[in-house]
């Protein structure tokens, strides 16, 4: 019974005092939270700039590790948001256990589309633009096939790239990449349903898809959490200055929303999500069919558990439409961006996944 | 939750009879042996999650979704006018709009793919007339074509 004296009035008053003294300490710490938030940096791999065309750039990442395999490897980010999500700070860096491994390891930066880019379609991004990048990227590395690693969107660029020059890829990485819409149960598909959601409205008004749009509607997927829960996470854990950093680092990112071209947000809406072509097989690049049967390159599929973004649904099923025999799936205890810079990711999965590349590249 | 009744007040009184229900089972395994603030942090957790499945059924019901598509409806009429302004605001000043600037754009794009096509066609011609060199190249250095570049010599000096 002598515990029961927690609930007694006496210690609601302790503890009341404590929360107040506690309130106090941490409002004093604003000057060094702001001194925090300032200096966060993101970007922790050193990377050059090797190639440029229009808007987009293709980033080389220096190391002085030494090189073990000569196939490259290329990493594919959305058109949503930034590529350096991937390399965000030390200790929370996908870029950095490829590098570490011994790849040459590119990264592909879509850059940011203005008003004259909301003419640029699927075919402009994936023949035109991804295909110059990856004959760059063999250029450079001297090697007919390299490793393509595809993040999101970019995954399910990466497929269909894949699907129409399969000559040209050695390994795909597929990292939360949706391919098949046909399931409707999750918030994000219902929103874009065609009865709800008029995409060439939207993208005749505006020319472009906006930035503010689209990140309002990320975190509106997750109210509580995006709105609520984050902030009472960051007061309780105020005091700590390696979460601040983290924080801070990941704040940046998640504010650092860009717009997508409008055609191809036209196009990737009503052909992929809404139609759901690209697993039917029936998407047109061009006057191309993208027909993920002629992947047959070795294929890592990899899905978070509870991501609200791209749910498991929406991957898993890649790997029984391809050609490949040499595929595997791998789904992780994670959020969406949680596959990035997660520390059970970092710990578990990236370690996993660099091995599995190493065993299929050409080592030097 | 929300897609089965329209009632917002049978809404709200569900929400909080969850999120109530869940709270009061945070402490219920061992109420005395945790502290006052684990209790408390467990029964916000219970809260926030209540809250959260609530919003998500909210938003992915009937009633939600038809709101959506109205205020963005409505967003994209007012958009479109205020664009149209624009257009006519800037044109009455003697400047040029968007419409303008993408019509410029499309001209130096359509531009831009003539030029293309007609260096794609200036190379496939160079290709074509270096391989025929090759080719005739080639010839005089076998043999036979050795023999006919003198044939077709003499022939000439002739």
């Amino acid at each position: 019974m002598a515990t029961m004296s927690n609930f007694s009035w006496m210690n609601q008053f302790v503890d009341m005092r404590k929360e107040w003294e506690t309130f106090m300490r941490r409002l004093s710490l604003t000057p060094n939270v702001l001194e925090v938030a300032k200096k966060v940096r993101v970007g922790a791999t050193p990377a050059e700039a090797v190639f440029k065309l229009d808007k987009l750039q293709l980033l080389q990442y220096k190391t002085d590790t030494q090189q073990q395999f000569s196939t490259p490897t290329l990493v594919v980010f959305a058109l949503i948001n930034r590529p350096y999500i991937l390399d965000l700070k030390p200790g929370k860096s996908v870029v950095a256990h490829f590098v570490n491994q011994g790849f040459d390891t590119y990264n592909l930066d879509w850059g940011i589309p203005t008003d004259s880019d909301s003419h640029l379609g699927m075919e402009d991004y994936v023949e035109r633009y991804y295909d110059t990048v990856v004959e760059k990227v063999r250029e450079r590395s001297g090697c007919d096939k390299i490793n393509i690693l595809g993040y999101c969107m970019g995954g399910s660029m990466s497929a269909m790239y894949a699907s129409l020059y399969p000559e040209k890829i050695k390994n795909l990485i597929m990292l939360a990449a949706p391919v098949d819409w046909s399931s409707r149960d999750h918030l994000l598909a219902k929103w874009l349903d065609k009865e709800y959601f008029d995409v060439d409205k939207l993208i005749d008004v505006h020319g472009n898809a906006p930035a503010d749009l689209l990140q309002s509607s990320f975190e509106l997927l997750k109210p509580v959490s995006n709105y609520v829960e984050k902030y009472v996470k960051f007061y309780e854990k105020m005091e700590d200055e390696k979460f601040l950093e983290d924080f801070f680092a990941m704040e940046a990112w998640l504010n650092d929303n860009i717009p997508v071209a409008g055609e191809m947000f036209r196009e990737f809406v009503k052909y992929c999500m809404q139609e759901n072509r690209l697993i039917k097989g029936e998407l047109k690049i061009g006057d191309r069919l993208v027909d993920l049967k002629k992947i047959t390159c070795p294929v890592l599929n990899i899905t978070a558990e509870n991501d609200h973004l791209v749910p498991c649904g929406l991957s898993r099923p890649f790997n029984d439409a391809i050609g490949s025999t040499d595929h595997k799936w791998v789904n992780l205890k994670a959020g969406h961006i949680g596959l990035a810079v997660g520390s059970r990711a970092h710990r578990e999965l990236w370690p996993e996944a660099t091995s599995w590349l190493a065993e299929r590249s050409d080592k030097l | 939750m929300f897609g089965q009744t329209d009632n917002p007040t049978d809404q709200f009184s569900k929400f909080w009879s969850d999120a109530m229900s869940r709270m009061a089972g945070t402490s219920a395994p061992n109420p005395f042996q945790n502290s006052n603030e684990d209790v408390v942090k467990q029964m916000r957790q219970a809260f926030f999650d209540s809250w959260a499945k609530s919003c998500e059924e909210f938003m992915g019901s009937e009633t939600f979704l038809k709101a959506m598509k109205k205020s963005m409806d409505d967003g994209l009429v007012f958009k479109q006018q205020v664009n149209e302004f624009m257009t006519k605001a800037l044109h009455g000043a003697s400047m040029p709009s968007r419409q303008d600037m993408n019509s410029v754009l499309e001209a130096l794009r359509s531009m831009e793919s003539r030029v293309l096509e007609s260096v794609e066609e200036v190379t496939r011609r160079v290709v074509a007339v270096e391989q025929r060199v090759a080719s005739v190249e080639s010839a005089k250095g076998s043999p036979s074509g050795q023999q006919r570049a003198s044939a077709s010599g003499k022939g000439k000096a002739g």
